[in-house]
């Protein structure tokens, strides 16, 4: 590590930074639990002699890690001053935006804020693990490879903020942006750094959405640290998990006896929702349910000829969308489901008992079956001009 | 593979524990519908199998959790990409994990068990693919293949340059095996024209005819494929500006069951047959997002097309004849079974979102559909014949042909309209006013008039001429010269008109707590209906409590109240032969009522609604995590009669627990109750305002419902590792029960033909069991050579009463045999992956 760096980091860091054993468990003394202390303590003093690289890892594999930092195209953007030795400063919250909903992406209070960037390679002296889980994500390959600005080109720094108030005084953590529980940061900032490049598109919404509103972080969904799912960085190993980690009835609901194909892995919750905010309550990703619906039921779509009312203004008048013990995600099973609004002369108000079942003394195909929609077959609609009660 | 998803929701539950390198993925985010890479073995889509990470995600923190306090899981300990020796500007990674899978015991084929996915025996490419990247350019290439050669299988090719552009091309593949166990007593089975076999004489079988054809049938399976492909670009020309462009043609080819009569419930002669599916669905989605440097305005421009065409407008099949009308009288041959027409859908949408100031940002979205549907029509019916209506003879010669028509195409039109603003005010740092404007507006332009201009009459044929044989008036013609011919002919043009206003306020008491409290105001027009106008109230509160050390709660109550104009129980009289001059009511004294006049339609009537929500986690150690949620909803409709009750409760608890980087176990448990209660009354058809209580519908008649759902979920994961070799086991358990129970006041309530003691007091209750249990065994005998072993308990068991005892024929109505398949399966499988 030591001889990679040599050349681009403060000589005063470097020989810091070679006292191993006494200089990182210091560094993170106070802000790191004792069980993390003597683990860190043990894998430096294993590999004393080349600094901070831990037994575990593959050396070949940090190494590429590194090469490839070092040989993307962009220049780095160099720290101008060493920052990790510098006097320690007192805590600042690097974003100065309010928890308002106006939130712009994150301006650093240059007024009061006197930090500077220390260079991605200075983080990873700390934070291999952060850095080789992070170099496989799609963040890495864009701020290493392809960066399109200075600000990408920072690396760790491009969401963390500027190190150097960090690598002085490493156990405060209101020194730098950072993403999870024990983040100093407050979430409308956290979300705001993401914002800052994600912002407009599929999230144009997100103010005012509800999980805005219940103060979700972007990181509650999202853990853009690792692959844990194929895509996405999710902060789940899927989409699907990531939504079931807070709402559980839907997880459960997918597991009834009629249900789409979510469980099986052919769709996802984002099929149908935009978690990130959309014009509707419920975060659809269209405007109605039933524009949603018709994404993957165009055959319902019509116009018909003969439309069905409750078909028309809203599917989830007869359907749960997230599962169901009736079959076809029916909200209640038939004729129930049909006899809560049609009493008109003749046979639908009538009620069907056991009596009528298949095996009863008066089996009745309004019971059986598909019941109703034995005979009212286009229930959705009929483009018949003989299917005005849905039965051609 | 119903595993996946259930298990504890933080550690890994699929068959094989997966994960992945970067793979870029089409952007669905404007999509419905866009499907994903999983499949039944890999519910979560992970094209790896990979140990996982026992450095975790920090050295300095090896438990990390989400601002919110649940943790995270352990990562994957994910492969490294090798350079190329011959340019080293290129450096890639590829996998392949090849082997086998079996599912073993008699009901291996069940189509539950199959019905999203394959566990059909045989080899296995479980996944493969590769990655490329030029770390000069930044130009990346990547390919993945999953269940290859399965009806599951998806298929997946990306280039692009990192944070330039992608480009994309997909094929997903998604099965719906409906049965195995059809038998069919038609021929030309997938194909618009089903004919009768084995001799069956159409319009002229018996039921021992029918019963011995369908015995003797062969097991027919009756399934859907849906194959999507599509190609996705994503081209981002400086960070202010997106364009994308997407294009996707799905193919759904398959049968399924279906149902159509030729008679009426005391008549009979329904049939069960089978519907041909061949569906073409091509979506194409552009959109232009813009963001400005500063970030205070961003703004979308998107159109979205979606062309649905169907192959074959009508379903032809004949009739075996088991109405049981008078001899002599006319029983259809064959029917005439419209199938969902093709249509299209346009629409632009334009959204936006600026910073005003500092404290004041203003969000809007306005789009227009377009939904058209313009197919040619079918002709009324395609029998031949004469048939004897309430009023005379009607020859269908005048009926089955398009010139019957007022005209030859359907011309169905609706137009959307969809407005959305919202202001955000910030009044202080802590205090903060939200208001949003909801406008939607649809114009439903479909016009048309049931008028056969061959024999100047309105009206057309009811199920082929099959009803006039037995309640002559409702032959489906109007003729006006007999009392009570009551007969749509004109479509309903349903439409609805939303404005919802709300204000919403946000109070933050510390950093930790917030009160929010919001009022909305929903003004519905709907045209055609039984409430013109109506309007929702809703009152919300909400306490969040969030980033403590000992996790977050959330707890919220919301109110509503919908109620409107005066409830019209016939809104429909205009397009009805009772608005043609000359019609002649039933009796001297008038029709029978259209409807029970208290019925009050749970979708349009008054109700009053009560939701409540809690929510918490609960850091209860640093290594274990516990949530516990629970939810409320009560819908009460001012009715008595109609649905006039339903309800919902569930409670769920989980447990987290990460003893170590090699230690995970997980638990969860889901509780869910829903109620329903209807109420109804049989009409005698007497005439009088159809009142409750009077003589069309006496309260001897009466009927209640009640509908009650327990359901039950719950899982346990364990996952173990012991360097080289690792276990995850997970299972899961889910009941349902659900108790149909009724009372009357009389055996009127069905016509006296039961008896009370045939009738009983309930259904037998819809039971649903399914237990899954599955191990998988991970050995990585190197760096790039890994195996894996899986085994996996499948128990499913539905008791439907719908299909209790169901045969060929029941009470001269036809059945295909399609019942609940339940299953035990045990599957096995055995691969191998290789990493290079």
């Amino acid at each position: 590590m030591i001889a990679i760096h040599r050349g681009k980091v403060d000589p005063a860091i470097l020989a810091a930074m070679a006292d191993s054993d006494t200089d990182l468990v210091a560094i993170h003394r106070g802000s790191v639990d004792a069980e993390t202390l003597l683990r860190l303590a043990a894998r430096n003093s294993m590999t004393r002699g080349e600094a901070l690289v831990p037994a575990s890892a593959n050396h070949n594999d940090l190494a590429d890690q590194i090469s490839r930092y070092l040989t993307r195209p962009a220049s780095e953007t160099q720290s101008s001053a060493p920052a990790a030795r510098q006097e320690k400063e007192p805590p600042r919250r690097l974003v100065m935006a309010s928890s308002s909903a106006t939130t712009a992406p994150a301006q650093a209070d240059t007024s009061a804020d006197t930090r500077s960037y220390v260079g991605q390679k200075t983080c990873e002296g700390c934070h291999q693990q952060e850095a080789a889980n992070w170099a496989h994500t799609l963040h890495a390959s864009v701020f290493t490879l392809h960066p399109r600005d200075a600000n990408e080109a920072r690396g760790c720094e491009a969401c963390h903020g500027p190190g150097s108030a960090h690598v002085a005084n490493p156990s405060d953590l209101s020194t730098i942006i950072s993403f999870s529980h024990k983040s100093q940061t407050p979430i409308p900032a956290q979300n705001a750094q993401c914002l800052s490049c994600h912002q407009g598109g599929a999230r144009i919404f997100w103010h005012g959405s509800i999980h805005e509103d219940n103060k979700l972080a972007c990181s509650d969904c999202h853990n853009p640290m690792t692959n844990f799912a194929a895509h996405g960085l999710t902060a789940r190993e899927s989409i699907n998990e990531t939504c079931f980690s807070c709402h559980k009835v839907q997880r459960a609901q997918f597991h009834m006896r009629s249900h789409m194909p979510l469980p099986e892995g052919k769709i996802t919750c984002v099929d149908c929702h935009n978690p990130h905010g959309s014009t509707t309550d419920p975060l659809l990703k269209a405007d109605s349910v039933n524009d949603v619906c018709y994404g993957c039921h165009a055959d319902k779509r019509g116009p018909f000829l003969f439309e069905h009312a409750p078909v028309r203004e809203n599917c989830l008048n007869c359907h749960n969308p997230h599962g169901s013990n009736f079959e076809s995600l029916l909200t209640a099973p038939r004729p129930m489901l049909c006899q809560q609004c049609h009493a008109q002369s003749d046979h639908p108000a009538q009620l069907l008992t056991r009596g009528n079942l298949a095996g009863g003394p008066m089996p009745d195909p309004r019971l059986i079956s598909t019941s109703c929609q034995t005979c009212h077959v286009n229930i959705h609609g009929s483009n018949d001009p003989s299917g005005a009660r849905f039965e051609r | 593979m119903r595993t996946a998803i259930l298990i504890g929701g933080l550690g890994c539950v699929c068959a094989i524990a997966l994960a992945a390198p970067v793979l870029a993925h089409a952007d669905t985010a404007l999509l419905t519908g866009y499907g994903s890479a999983g499949n039944q073995l890999n519910p979560m889509g992970q094209p790896l199998d990979l140990p996982r990470d026992p450095d975790a995600l920090s050295q300095l923190d090896e438990i990390t959790r989400t601002p919110t306090g649940l943790l995270y899981p352990l990562p994957y300990a994910l492969p490294e990409l090798t350079q190329s020796k011959t340019d080293p500007d290129w450096w890639s990674f590829g996998w392949i994990r090849l082997g086998g899978v079996g599912t073993f015991g008699a009901d291996a084929d069940s189509a539950l068990l199959n019905r999203y996915g394959e566990f059909s025996n045989g080899p296995l490419l479980g996944s493969a693919g590769f990655l490329l990247e030029n770390h000069r350019t930044a130009y990346y290439f990547s390919g993945l293949v999953e269940n290859a050669g399965r009806n599951d299988q998806y298929y997946q090719l990306n280039g692009g340059r990192y944070g330039d552009f992608n480009l994309t091309l997909f094929f997903d593949s998604v099965p719906h095996l409906y049965s195995t166990e059809a038998r069919s007593i038609w021929n030309g089975i997938g194909t618009d024209t089903l004919t009768l076999r084995g001799g069956l004489v159409p319009g002229a079988s018996t039921p021992a005819q029918v019963t011995a054809v369908a015995e003797a049938a062969p097991l027919t399976e009756l399934s859907v494929t849906r194959e999507k492909a599509g190609v996705s670009l994503k081209y981002t020309p400086s960070k202010s500006w997106e364009i994308l462009a997407q294009l996707s043609n799905e193919w759904r080819d398959g049968t399924q069951p279906i149902s159509a009569t030729f008679g009426y419930p005391f008549e009979n002669g329904a049939t069960q047959i089978i519907q041909p599916i061949h569906y073409r669905t091509f979506d194409v989605t552009t959109a232009a997002r813009y963001k400005s440097d500063d970030g205070t305005m961003a703004a979308n421009l998107i159109y979205t097309g979606s062309f649905f065409n169907n192959s074959l407008s009508a379903l032809r099949w004949q009739n075996p004849g088991l109405a049981e009308v008078k001899p002599g009288s006319y029983i259809p041959p064959e029917g005439q079974l419209s199938l969902p027409p093709s249509n299209s859908f346009n629409s632009l949408k334009g959204d936006a979102s600026m910073i005003l100031s500092p404290d004041l940002r203003f969000s809007a979205s306005m789009s227009y559909g377009l939904m058209r549907q313009d197919d040619a029509l079918l002709s009324p019916t395609i029998g031949t014949g004469i048939i004897v209506g309430a009023g005379g003879p009607i020859n269908l010669a005048n009926w089955n042909t398009t010139a019957a028509l007022s005209q030859l195409h359907a011309h169905a039109a609706i137009d959307v309209f969809n407005a959305f603003a919202q202001l955000q005010y910030s009044v202080t740092s802590k205090f903060k006013l939200d208001f949003e404007l909801r406008d939607r507006n649809e114009a439903n332009h479909t016009n048309y008039l049931a008028f056969n201009p061959l024999t100047g009459q309105y009206g057309y044929i009811a199920v082929d001429g099959g009803l006039a044989a037995f309640e002559p008036r409702l032959s489906g013609v109007y003729q006006p010269n007999a009392p009570g011919s009551v007969v749509q002919i004109r479509n309903l043009p349903f439409a609805n008109d939303n404005l919802q206003v709300t204000a919403k306020g946000d109070y933050r008491l510390d950093n930790h707590l917030k009160l929010e409290a919001s009022y909305t105001h929903n003004s519905i027009e709907h045209s055609v209906r039984e409430v013109p106008d109506a309007s929702d109230n809703r009152f919300r509160l909400q306490l969040d409590g969030n980033g403590f050390d000992w996790g977050t709660v959330r707890v919220s109550y919301e109110f509503g109240s919908l109620s409107g104009s005066d409830y019209v129980s016939n809104p429909y009289t205009p397009y009805y032969s009772t608005s043609l001059p000359g019609y002649i009511p039933k009796t001297p004294d008038g029709d029978p009522a259209f409807t029970l006049l208290n019925l009050r339609k749970f979708d349009v009537g008054d109700r009053t609604e009560h939701i409540l929500h809690a929510q918490s986690n609960y850091i209860v150690s640093p290594r274990t995590d516990f949530q516990l949620s629970g939810n409320y909803k009560g819908d009460f409709y001012n009715a008595q009669y109609g649905l006039r009750a339903s309800s919902s409760f569930d409670i769920n608890a989980d447990l987290n627990y990460q003893m170590s980087t090699a230690t995970v176990l997980t638990g969860f448990f889901s509780y869910q109750s829903l109620h329903r209660s209807i109420a109804n009354i049989n009409p005698t058809g007497a005439v009088d305002n159809g009142a409750a209580g009077g003589k069309d519908y006496p309260l001897a008649n009466a009927w209640h419902e009640q509908l009650a759902s327990d359901n039950i979920a719950a899982g346990l994961t364990a996952r173990q590792n012991w360097g080289k070799i690792s276990l995850d086991a997970n299972y899961i358990y889910t009941h349902g029960d659900s108790a149909i129970g009724y009372t009357y006041a009389s055996t009127g309530a069905f016509f006296n033909l039961l008896t009370a003691a045939q009738a009983g007091n309930a259904f037998p209750d819809i039971v649903f069991d399914s237990h899954m249990f599955q191990a998988n065994a991970r050995y990585q005998a190197s760096k790039t050579l890994s195996y894996i072993l899986l085994y996996r308990f499948d128990y499913e068991h539905l008791d439907d009463f719908h299909y209790n005892g169901l045969a060929p024929v029941i009470s001269n109505n036809t059945y295909l045999g399609v019942v609940p398949e339940n299953f035990t399966a045990q599957t096995v499988g055995f691969s191998v992956q290789y990493t290079f």
